[in-house]
């Protein structure tokens, strides 16, 4: 339990390089969510219960600061969670399929947000979908790995993805 | 159900999810107060956290940024510096457009005289030998002794012949003489030598002529044609000074407006067709 609640400060950082420094550092609207990256890492490294943990409290907070909508992306990041982990239970032993997985979490998550943007009227923008939310989600899919194994490397002994 | 209850944490997940999007839905209405509160009471926080962005960023945008800075200014510098290469070429390719089609009009206007254009590629050095290279040679047909001019006036004649180089002895050269004659009264002299005041070149001496020339300042002087080497005709210089005493010495003095020092392209008289003439 005392390591879950370490989870909330690590979220807490992702939630901070997502809301305030990547958007600084962001070209051509290429923005990758590091918080939903570190939530699907947790999620196949240890438990769905990690992931679960940081794509709430990272989401919720993430939509506090910086979206106007609240919930949006807490319900995007878990579904990336719920993905990811379906997958991963299914594949323990192949590490190399993390990076797919991955991508289909971001994918997932990235067509929550905007199928609910559609809905609540937002302007279809196919340019912007290729050029920006595309390689949004593969930056969070590579970026997955990096932090899968920062992870893992913490987690000597108590991972589910060996 | 126990099988589903083994399956706990996903079914938490989705309900949360489910819960979440509501909630999205919700504020997405504009009708939720709470979230207002809730985004009011954090608003402090907010405004902390984007002082220490703004110093992350800057942090990050000092570490990034000065090399891209830096890149883009060699690129700029590069470009400038190409631009300017472009624009010294144009210009240079303009002048030279200028001078050619001055030779060309030249030429067009003597139909009855050939020409090898050549461009000068050397100069000597030494002050007492006024002689000049062009890039053409025996290969276009260049031999000795051929006129050397311009539309400005005669050059010299050329001293010394290479397959595609020869060497032209000019006007201000010491040794250097040609038949002339002052256009308005006919009479004939010789031309040739340097004439300087205070280092710089005036012009060139006029000798021999009768001695009962009328010579006066202003005169134009053009080539006689005798001694064959030099059409008749061709526009030389003007006079510019009359020697009133001098016997023995020069009889005038007359300025060329040949540029000596920046003279880039000159025309060789290969050949004069006397029946166009």
């Amino acid at each position: 339990m005392k390591r879950r609640l370490l989870l909330i400060p690590a979220a807490l950082a992702a939630l901070f390089l997502d809301a305030f420094v990547l958007p600084a550092l962001s070209s051509n609207g290429i923005r990758p969510l590091f918080t939903l990256s570190l939530a699907m890492a947790a999620t196949a490294v240890t438990a769905v219960q990690d992931g679960m943990l940081i794509a709430i409290f990272g989401g919720l907070f993430t939509d506090l600061f910086c979206n106007p909508y609240l919930g949006l992306s807490a319900a995007a990041y878990l579904v990336a969670v719920v993905i990811t982990y379906g997958f991963v239970r299914k594949n323990e032993q192949r590490r190399a399929l993390l990076l797919l997985f991955a991508l289909i979490g971001a994918v997932a998550a990235e067509l929550i947000i905007f199928v609910f943007s559609l809905a609540i009227g937002a302007r279809f923008d196919a340019h912007r979908l290729l050029s920006a939310t595309l390689p949004s989600i593969i930056l969070e899919a590579i970026l997955t790995y990096p932090l899968a194994a920062l992870y893992r490397s913490r987690e000597k002994g108590n991972t589910l993805y060996k | 159900m126990r099988k589903l209850w083994k399956n706990r944490p996903m079914w938490i997940a989705l309900i949360a999810i489910v819960l979440l999007v509501v909630l999205a839905g919700f504020t997405a209405n504009g009708s939720g107060a709470k979230d207002g509160l809730f985004r009011t009471a954090l608003s402090p926080v907010a405004a902390f956290l984007h002082t220490a962005e703004s110093e992350v960023a800057d942090f990050f945008v000092r570490v990034f940024t000065p090399s891209e800075i830096s890149e883009e200014n060699a690129r700029l510098r590069e470009t400038v510096l190409l631009q300017e290469q472009k624009l010294a070429l144009l210009d240079e390719t303009e002048k030279e457009n200028a001078r050619l089609s001055e030779l060309l009009n030249f030429t067009e206007a003597n139909p009855n005289l050939r020409f090898v254009t050549a461009s000068v590629i050397g100069r000597d050095s030494n002050p007492y030998i006024d002689t000049i290279t062009l890039n053409a040679g025996s290969r276009s047909g260049v031999t000795e002794k051929m006129a050397v001019i311009t539309p400005d006036g005669v050059v010299g004649r050329v001293s010394e012949v290479g397959p595609n180089w020869c060497r032209v002895k000019t006007m201000c050269d010491d040794k250097m003489r040609i038949s002339v004659m002052v256009q308005r009264t006919r009479d004939e002299g010789m031309l040739g030598g340097r004439c300087e005041s205070d280092g710089e070149l005036v012009g060139t001496y006029l000798y021999y002529l009768p001695g009962k020339a009328d010579v006066r300042t202003g005169d134009t002087i053009r080539t006689s044609g005798i001694g064959g080497f030099f059409p008749k005709g061709l526009y030389v210089g003007t006079v510019i000074e009359v020697n009133e005493e001098g016997k023995g010495t020069h009889d005038a003095i007359v300025s060329m407006d040949i540029d000596f020092l920046h003279l880039e392209e000159a025309l060789i008289v290969v050949g004069v067709d006397e029946a166009i003439g």
